[in-house]
Parts: C-alpha cells; structure tokens; sequence
C-alpha cells in the first residue's frame, strides 16, 4: 500500500467510563475503556495512551484526536463553573414586557448573576430599524460591566436572524470598551423565536470561561503526550468543529452524545437510515440517522431546564437502562425509572448484591452470560417475562415514534446496556446489534466530518429562487471549508426552504442548508 | 370573583390550548407575560358576568398580525397602555372589565397580563368558545353589533383609530395596518355593556381552560391520560386514536393549508383518519366520509405529554388521541355556520356535529 489513511483518535468522555477508539481509515485499530477521572485530562491521557499503546500507533503518528465531551452539559445541569454572564437586549421601545431569564429555574438564574440591560435598537421584519442604537446607552452598559467584573455577555436583538445590524453594532461597542469581553450574538446561536434564542446565547455566553479552561487543558494534555496533529471537538449535529469554535461556542457540545452515538452506529452498522437505540444504564435514548448525519429536533429543546431554539439532534429518551431497578408495584412488574447507575458492578444480583435490576433479567432470561447466574435462579419466570415484555415495548415505542415514514427501518442497537433487550426481540422490526456497539460513541467521534451550516430567512423581494439558494449553498460550502473540510469532498447535505407567514402573506422563505465534509487530514507517519 | 395565583395562569395556557381547535398560536409567550405581570403587579381576578352592573363596561384587548412575526416582538407592555388610554379617551369613561376575544391560543392569557399590572378584573368568558383566524369571526358578528372603535397601537405609542361599517372590513383594514406597525400589533375595542354581554359573551371559558389544564397536568404527573377528563369537563367525543403518519402543509392565501393523516392503534388499528388543517384543524375524516367538521371543536392530543398539539407544531410521529369537542351553541345555527361553517371556510363538506357515542 503506497498511501496510508491518516490515524484519527476518538474520545469519548462520559459520566462513567472515559472510550478511546484509534482508528485508520475505516479501520478500528485498539480500543479503551478507562475510568472518568474529576479532572478528566488524567482519564483521556490514560485511555489515549493505553489504546495507542495496543493498536501499535506512534502518537506523533496521530492526525487527529476528536473529543466528545458532557463537561458542558453537566455544567448547565449541576449550575456549576458557570460565569457570570450579562444579557444586553437592544430592541426597545419593544419586547418589555418579558425581561431577560424569564421562566428560567431560580438556581440557574442566580449562578449566572442574573444581570441584564435594555437599551434601544433592533429591526423589524421587514429590515426597517426599529430604533437606532445610542451609544451613550451602551457607555452606561459597558461602565456597569466593568464594575461587576462580568466579561461574559449575549446581545440579542428583535429579528436578528435576518438582519445581524444591531447585534454587530452593539457587540462592536462593547468591544471597544469592556476589556477582555466574550460577546455571544444571539444570531450566531439561534433561530427566530426570540426569548427562546436569546436564552442560547446566554447559556453560551455562561460557558464561555469554562470552554476556554477545558479545551485548553485537553490541549496542553495532549501536547504533554507529544501529539503533533490537530485537536476537535464533537458538536450536536454529528461533526466536530475546531478547538477554537468550541471555546466560542461551547453550548453546540451539549448532546454531541447522542450524536456520537448515532453516527457511530452509521460507521458500525453500514447503514445511512435507521433508527439508532443507545441504550446505556439508566436510560434508552433513540435518535435517527438520515443519510448519515443525526436528524434535527424541529422544535425548540430544554437545556438545563432553560427553553432553547438552537439546533439540537432528534432524541426521545425514556428511563429504562441496565442498570433500571426491576420491582412489583400495584399492577405488575415495573423497570425504572429508577436505575443503580454506575453502581451495578456493586448492587446488582449477578454481582452479589440485593438489587433486581434489568441486567440480573437479561441474565435470568438466559440471554446473557455475565456474574453469577446462580444468585438470579430463584427470580420467578413471570417476573423475567413481564420485565423484558416492558423493555421491549418501550424500545418499539421509541422506534415507532423516531421513524419517518410508515415503512420499517432497522433498529441499531449499541451501548453498554443493550444486552437487556434479549437475544431475540420479534415484532417487524429488523435488529442489528454491532460489534464494537459499546464503543460506538468514541467511534462516531472518530469517523465524524465537519460541517458548514446556514440557517435564514430571506424576504422574497425579487431576488430569484435559484439566486438564493446558489448563494446559500456557496456560502455553507465556504464554511465548511472554513472549518477543515477538504474542498472536493464537500457535499450538501441538508437543504430545506420553509414558507413564513410574514407580510404580504407568505413572502418570506427560511433556508437551511448544510455542507458536510471530509476532515483534511495528512498522514503524520 | 377570584384571584388567579401563578399555577392557575399555566393552567389556563395549557387548557387554552385544548379549546383552541389546533388555532391560535402558541399561549406559552402570553402566559410568561401574565406570569411576569404578576410578579410586578396583583393577581388577576375573574369575575363572572353576573357580579358586573348593567352598565359596566367590557373592553377586550387582543394582538393582530403575523404568528411569526409574535415570536420576535411580543407586545404587551407598553403598546397596551397606549391603546389603553387612548381607548379610555374616546369612549369618555373606564373600562370595569377585560375579556378575551377567543379562548385558544395567545389572546386567551393576555388579559391575565393586561389585568395584573392594570388592576382590572378578567371576565371568565370570551367572545367565539374556540379560536379563529379572522378578527370578524366573533359572537359580535353574530348578534350584528360592531367592534369599533377599535384602537391599534405599537411599541413607540403610534396609535390608529378605527371605525369601519362592519367587523369584515375591520379584519382587512386591520391586517394592512399591522402590517405598517412590523406585522405585529395590539388592539383594544370590542366594547361593550354587561347588560349586553348575554348575547356576546361565551360564559365560563376561562375557568374551563383552567379546569383542563388542571387535569392535563394532574394527569401528566402520574403518566395517565387526560382524555376522559376532558371529556368529563367538555362533553364531546373521543374519535379515534393513532399515530400521525404524514402531514401535507403549504402556505395558501395567508393561512397554513394541509392535511394530518392518521393511522390506528388500538381499537382504531387498521383504520386512519385525516384531519384538513386551515390554521385550525377543520374537518376530520374517515377515509373519504368526513365525520366531525368546524365549528366544533377538533383536538390533537399528544399521548405522551397530554397537551393539545397545535397546527404549527403537528409533526410525523406523535401518538394522539383525537377529540372532538362541542362549540358554543351559537355557531350551529344558520348563521353562525355561515360564518364558520366548513363552507366558509373553502371545504367542499356541509357541517357536521359531534357524532354520537
């Protein structure tokens, strides 16, 4: 062979367990799963090192290393490491009448500080300037900044999705005069639907400190392994994009996940449609891949407990996991919500515990060959039936509610906690269980691509369908491009033109578009 | 008279939803509004029509314009407060009392807001028992009483008068003018005496909304359905239950056109129903033989959550149960059809009632 395929390392940092997969070309060369350590640099550097190690891989010899990580989305969850952040809304004389972090959960307000200014500015649908930013507003803005100490800001702005005018002036004033300010416009981050896209821009802007500190400490801990090649970050729609846009924006992270999981079930399965069921130890979670990338959530998605509008991958979740606790209630046998988590290896059955739990009922079924299959023989038969009837119930339901169409498409299973489903599930649905499933989101993160994405509402005002849909493809290509992507293999992947109901009825169309493709990688051996 | 604490306002979104035929838009910005107004002001209180005295007068304040144009400006602080007084102006005396123009969607929550920070009291009741695309499609239209004046207003204060002949000229002259104000403005008109109000008034909406919602979340809490309790609350009948298998949707003429198919589960298996959406869902279908049309009232319940799905929002892939729920009285008679009556509204089907268990 006279070219050798690049070597990509995935990582996948979870709750649990920290995945490394090396991989060259389309070949996985080692795997490892090690411990997620507090400071998760220790479980990278350990997993990177040991899966290298078996794969016989020089790290020098690394293109790339592609990190998928839930720091973020636990940051939001657990309200900690979290900045505080300013929101500056520049549309008065409108939108008073809902301020800033309304209907946000208390405790999330108050560990961001909760400040945020008025001031005028703003378009309306139309384009026609709603009212004209005045900069000595933005002075008494700035000033008070500076008093507080606060760097991380969101600027929002009434239909900012069609025209960025106030958003870049008022961000620009700032700029001049708050040192060392992170500006998140809510346009960079969301859609139209204003409250909705100004709470993603300060849930970004709220990150932004501790982005720059984790992609930062991954690089240094990469450079400290002696790894030459380039650093990426998994995002929500299945590609990864650049250490530098992950430290700008770091709420694109939050469900990378999921997203790992799908497209490696892709890689995995061979397949560029289908249902994909990750199922881990407290919850089964279904996404659906089209033509190889996640689908989108079409509507607005929480966060956090924060509504959000920016995009977001299509995942139904239900709380049944290997580690969901199996009991009698009132009407039979029940499995979760309530799981033991990363505690099975401790609590379940087959591991001497006392807990019943949905792996001890894979085990008892027969179906799984795992601990001591003594300590679950006096499990009764109908428990074991009831149980794994409910299970599979739940995964068609999920099934049923992700497909796009009335046709059947195969359900890929992976995960740690798939081995619960049984070995022979029935009903319509076509099942394929990978090799390598317990792995597939280091894989996804691995094997992803990386993309460029518009996403705006044009006002038909004589300019041509062909004309706007030319200079939207154009421009996602040019962002893809931008973000690493080799020109020739770049692709459209997404595009989607929406009607609005803006005056005269109808008259303004949204256009998605999406360029997808290959990482532009050398081979460093 | 009762006072409607933060709970009861989520409430009456949620069920709002129920009554609004799919129509209306989204109460969730409204609703935050309220609940904001709350904060800042004092509980709104219901009041029904019999604790007013003849001669108190009603005012009802409502948005006009384009549903996307609201999710980018939501006008109800200070628009409303010049619509306020200059109505207050013209008219020579207070107002005692707001109500809703329809019960579903946003225009159902708003004068919860409106009352908070205003001090006025909310009828419980509105003027349609559903929701509606047209501002003339009202019990005002019915009865041949007019809404003018009416007065528009925007976020400057820029404020319009309007007194047309008829509540159909209203509606177009209206629309161009929200147009004008960024596709999105508030009015405050459809005045009128208590002693009046029998005629005009759909009584006990709100409190019914509340009622609903009550149960949706009650029932959404232990994972149980709603359906029974709706219907318990509503009358009316459960059609059919499925999973939305397709759903056709094009812009014509200004409203959102299409149809929702669904497939049966359960006892409905190997059957599937369609539903024609003209911003609210229309007509429902049996294959070919149409079995519940407008103006009664035609629900989207999504299975796993509870709420009322809206026509916006109606997606592939949701389990629903579909109900079908009577609309106020008023709108089965010859006029009132006339009005709102699938005809109306460009369906080639005559109206059809609730058919029966």
């Amino acid at each position: 062979m006279t070219h050798r395929a690049p070597v990509r390392v995935g990582v996948d940092i979870g709750g649990t367990n920290t995945d490394v997969v090396a991989m060259r070309g389309d070949e996985l060369l080692a795997s490892s799963k090690e411990p997620t350590t507090p400071d998760v640099t220790d479980g990278i550097i350990a997993g990177i090192t040991r899966a290298l190690a078996r794969s016989g891989v020089d790290v020098t010899a690394v293109a790339a290393v592609m990190v998928g990580t839930t720091q973020f989305t636990n940051a939001l969850v657990e309200r900690r490491r979290l900045a505080p952040t300013a929101v500056v809304r520049a549309c008065l004389p409108a939108n008073t009448a809902i301020p800033p972090y309304a209907d946000w959960p208390t405790d999330l307000v108050a560990s961001l500080g909760g400040v945020h200014h008025m001031v005028h500015g703003g378009v309306e649908y139309s384009g026609r300037p709603l009212a004209r930013v005045e900069p000595s507003e933005i002075d008494r803005v700035a000033a008070d900044l500076i008093r507080r100490g606060i760097t991380s800001v969101a600027v929002s702005s009434t239909f900012s999705p069609m025209s960025t005018a106030t958003e870049d002036e008022v961000a620009d004033l700032l700029e001049e005069r708050v040192p060392h300010v992170d500006i998140t416009k809510s346009s960079t981050v969301g859609r139209i639907g204003f409250i909705e896209r100004e709470n993603s821009a300060a849930v970004n802007a709220s990150l932004r400190i501790l982005a720059r500190h984790i992609v930062g400490s991954i690089e240094n801990a990469l450079d400290a392994l002696g790894f030459r090649g380039r650093l990426y970050i998994s995002q929500n729609d299945g590609t990864v994009m650049s250490a530098d846009r992950a430290r700008a924006f770091p709420i694109l992270t939050v469900a990378s996940g999921p997203a790992n999981s799908i497209r490696g079930a892709a890689y995995l399965s061979g397949l560029d449609s289908a249902v994909v069921i990750d199922i881990g130890g407290t919850t089964m979670d279904a996404g659906f891949l089209v033509k190889g990338l996640p689908r989108q959530a079409g509507t607005e998605a929480e966060i956090g407990g924060v509504r959000v509008n920016y995009r977001m991958p299509d995942v139904l979740s239900v709380g049944i996991g290997g580690g969901s606790i199996v009991r009698q209630g009132a009407s039979g046998t029940e499995v979760g919500p309530g799981s033991v988590g990363f505690a099975l290896t401790e609590q379940a059955l087959i591991f001497g515990g006392r807990v019943l739990t949905a792996t001890d009922v894979a085990v008892a079924a027969g179906d799984l060959v795992l601990g001591d299959p003594t300590r679950v023989a006096a499990v009764p038969a109908l428990v074991v039936t009831e149980a794994q009837a409910l299970i599979r119930a739940a995964l068609f339901r999920l099934a049923a509610r992700m497909s796009t169409s009335a046709e059947c498409v195969p359900i890929v299973l992976v995960g740690g906690g798939s081995v619960i489903v049984g070995s022979d599930p029935g009903a319509e649905w076509e099942f394929r269980t990978p090799a390598h499933a317990n792995v597939a989101n280091a894989i996804g993160a691995a094997m992803a691509q990386v993309s460029g994405e518009v996403d705006r509402i044009y006002l038909l005002d004589g300019s041509s369908r062909e004309e706007r849909l030319l200079v939207a493809r154009r421009q996602a290509t040019r962002l893809a491009i931008e973000a690493g992507a080799s020109t020739g293999t770049v692709e459209i992947a997404e595009i989607e033109e929406i009607p609005t109901h803006l005056p005269p009825p109808g008259s303004g169309v949204r256009v998605q578009v999406k360029a997808v493709g290959a990482l532009e990688l050398q081979d460093m051996s | 008279m009762r006072a409607l604490n933060a709970a009861d306002i989520r409430a009456v979104a949620e069920g709002s939803a129920v009554l609004a035929s799919g129509g209306g838009g989204d109460p969730r910005l409204g609703m935050l509004a309220a609940l904001q107004a709350l904060d800042a002001g004092s509980p709104p209180s219901l009041i029904t029509m019999a604790e007013l005295a003849n001669d108190d007068l009603i005012a009802v304040p409502f948005m006009v314009g384009a549903p996307v144009a609201g999710l980018e400006k939501f006008p109800y602080g200070v628009e409303f407060d010049a619509a306020l007084d200059v109505f207050g102006a013209l008219i020579g005396r207070p107002i005692s009392a707001l109500l809703s123009a329809e019960i579903g969607g946003i225009n159902s929550v708003l004068p919860l807001a409106l009352a908070a920070k205003h001090g006025l009291p909310v009828v419980d009741g509105d003027l349609i028992g559903r929701a509606v695309p047209e501002m003339q499609l009202t019990t005002f239209t019915l009865n041949g009483m007019n809404a003018c004046p009416v007065v528009l207003a925007d976020e400057h204060g820029n404020t319009v008068t309007i007194q047309t002949k008829s509540n159909a000229d209203l509606e177009r002259v209206a629309r161009a003018l929200s147009i004008e104000f960024g596709a999105m403005c508030v009015g405050v008109g459809f005045s009128h005496q208590a002693r009046d109000a029998s005629r005009t008034v759909v009584a006990d909406t709100v409190s019914l909304a509340l009622d609903i919602g009550v149960a949706i979340q009650q029932e959404r809490a232990h994972g149980g359905s709603p359906v029974a309790r709706i219907l318990e609350l509503c009358g009316g009948q459960h059609l059919f239950t499925g999973k939305i298998t397709d759903v056709d949707r094009t812009i014509a003429g200004g409203f959102a056109v299409g149809t929702v198919q669904i497939s049966g589960v359960d006892a409905d298996a190997g059957r599937v129903l369609s539903v024609d959406l003209k911003n609210e869902y229309m007509v429902a279908r049996h294959g070919d033989t149409a079995v519940v049309t407008t103006p009664e009232i035609i629900v989207l319940l999504d299975m796993d959550s509870g709420s009322a799905i809206t026509s916006e929002r109606v997606r592939y892939g949701y389990r629903v149960a579909v109900l079908a729920i009577p609309c106020d009285a008023q709108w089965r008679t010859a006029p009132g059809l006339e009005l709102m009556g699938p005809r109306a509204f460009g369906f080639d089907v005559d109206y059809i009632g609730i058919p029966s268990a």
